[in-house]
């Protein structure tokens, strides 16, 4: 365990109440001529990663960037990395080759080596800030592109890996907390109509996890035919219609008759969570959630409301090892978890 | 919503696509998923599917067809195109031209198109060779320290030939 003091900080990306938690966009590049990370040689996976690693210096916005060789790092390090959005599962979980990360002091802009593709560059903000993102991530894709050469197809643009991501390899999420269409099972015809206009919707870790606590991730699941900027401001509009949708349902949940059963699950989990003395990530998350609804449903319950957003992400494995600093097996983690909410919420 | 498959279960796996230019959905139960190779893990990727995806609505390759798609490797990587059906990626980005036949239609199938018309984008022909070099540079160097390491001398001492020939066409470029 060496990023206790990464745990401590706040989570940047975490907005603070509203329905779209953060934004991601991301990139995926390959150095030319090398083979992807999945044939890739141990070695050739090194030089790849060393060739970025020499040219930041002369990228502004990672000029002062951390660079982790993540074979250095224990599964709670990586496991802290991905609960932080800086890496994805398959990186953090990844046992060979040499995967690597390279992130900004703020967190914002990072850099994923030999996941999927060679490079994966990211950019995570807070709400709905796409177009901020992108301009920010665009500027250095430029600068690298000066330096590095990628691999570029004049028919399908830039080539990845996985033909999912060819052409533009962008890729625009948000994570979008959405407990009123949830509850008024809408959420089925919401994900048929945005498969229908190429959005993908999955859950809480992003692809193939199960959501937990209402939360959601929307991505684009075209990067091809269309310019980044097309891309960007389609999804942007999606996402912003989603919002609407989930504001109409939350209306409708505050006058009708599923008032009372809102308030009641929302007290429930208030109950659980004062009075919980073990408890499991997906449980908390779940609960946490659903104290997020307090103000949309006028209720007066009296807690922390600045620690919430937080908590919903930093109560999960990694974080709460880092922070104790010492390995807790999963019984003891339970327990100090729920110590861990009712001091950050109650006190 | 039922199971596309076997019309009794719920349906709990959604995918959507553009096959022969139609658009298509399929809803699985998890059971039909399972058996269609549809595995619910963190880290699933629909890119997993892809292949059995795209069996499941292209017409039925005749015998010789699927001969010759089986036998097509791509002299960059080795990958078989029978590898990156079951797999879902490509090795190298030589695998696009090697397998250049399958590749414009199953991106049409994928993003509904084939053509790029994204951020313009120009290779500079002078920073090729030096990127080639310099990732050579520091792959020969690993395997400098590990021969020595291992007290392999003569292999060494080529490896130390090598990276003192890249090393002056580096100071060169």
């Amino acid at each position: 365990m060496k990023l206790n003091n990464l745990a401590t900080n706040r989570i940047p990306w975490v907005n603070d109440n509203g329905t779209v938690i953060s934004s991601r966009i991301r990139l995926a590049r390959n150095i030319s001529k090398v083979p992807f990370p999945c044939k890739a040689s141990k070695n050739e996976q090194a030089g790849v990663f060393d060739a970025i690693v020499g040219v930041i210096p002369e990228i502004i916005e990672l000029r002062n960037a951390q660079v982790l060789r993540l074979n250095d790092y224990d599964k709670i390090d990586r496991r802290l990395l991905m609960e932080r959005h800086l890496v994805s599962y398959d990186l953090a979980s990844k046992a060979t080759g040499e995967p690597g990360l390279i992130f900004n002091s703020n967190e914002e802009v990072s850099v994923m080596v030999n996941e999927e593709d060679h490079y994966r560059l990211q950019s995570i903000s807070q709400g709905l800030s796409i177009a901020h993102s992108w301009n920010m991530l665009s500027a250095i894709d430029d600068s690298l592109n000066e330096k590095l050469n990628f691999a570029f197809h004049e028919r399908y643009g830039f080539l990845t890996s996985c033909p999912t991501n060819t052409g533009t390899g962008l890729r625009a999420s948000c994570l979008l907390h959405l407990p009123a269409l949830a509850m008024t099972e809408s959420m089925e015809k919401l994900v048929s109509g945005l498969l229908k206009m190429n959005i993908s919707v999955r859950g809480f870790y992003g692809e193939g996890s199960q959501p937990l606590g209402d939360i959601f991730q929307v991505s684009n699941a075209v990067s091809l035919g269309k310019s980044e900027t097309e891309l960007i401001e389609n999804f942007e509009k999606i996402v912003e219609t989603v919002i609407k949708y989930e504001q109409e349902a939350k209306n409708k949940i505050s006058m009708g008759t599923l008032k009372a059963r809102m308030e009641d699950r929302i007290s429930r989990a208030y109950g659980i969570l004062t009075h919980a003395r073990a408890i499991d990530s997906e449980e908390a998350i779940g609960h946490l959630t659903k104290l997020k609804l307090t103000d949309d449903m006028g209720m007066n319950l009296s807690f922390n409301r600045d620690q919430l957003d937080q908590l919903v992400f930093i109560i999960q494995p990694g974080h709460l090892q880092e922070m104790e600093n010492s390995i807790l097996e999963e019984t003891r983690r339970d327990i100090y978890r729920a110590e861990f909410i009712r001091k950050r919420l109650f006190n | 919503m039922l199971c596309n498959i076997c019309n009794k279960n719920e349906a709990t796996i959604f995918f959507k696509g553009v096959f022969n230019k139609q658009m298509l959905k399929i809803n699985l139960c998890e059971e039909c998923g399972r058996k269609k190779g549809v595995e619910i893990k963190p880290g699933f990727a629909l890119e997993e599917f892809i292949s059995n995806f795209s069996a499941f609505n292209a017409p039925a390759p005749c015998h010789k067809d699927l001969k010759s798609k089986k036998s097509l490797i791509c002299p960059g990587c080795g990958i078989t195109y029978s590898e990156f059906r079951q797999s879902g990626k490509l090795g190298c980005s030589n695998c696009y031209s090697a397998f250049s036949t399958y590749m414009t239609p199953l991106l049409e199938k994928i993003h509904g198109t084939s053509r790029y018309t994204g951020k313009k984008y120009k290779p500079s022909r002078q920073f090729e060779e030096h990127d080639y070099l310099k990732i050579k540079y520091s792959q020969l160097k690993k395997e400098l320290e590990n021969s020595l390491k291992k007290e392999q001398y003569e292999q060494a001492a080529q490896l130390r030939d090598k990276i003192r020939d890249i090393k002056k066409k580096l100071k060169t470029a």
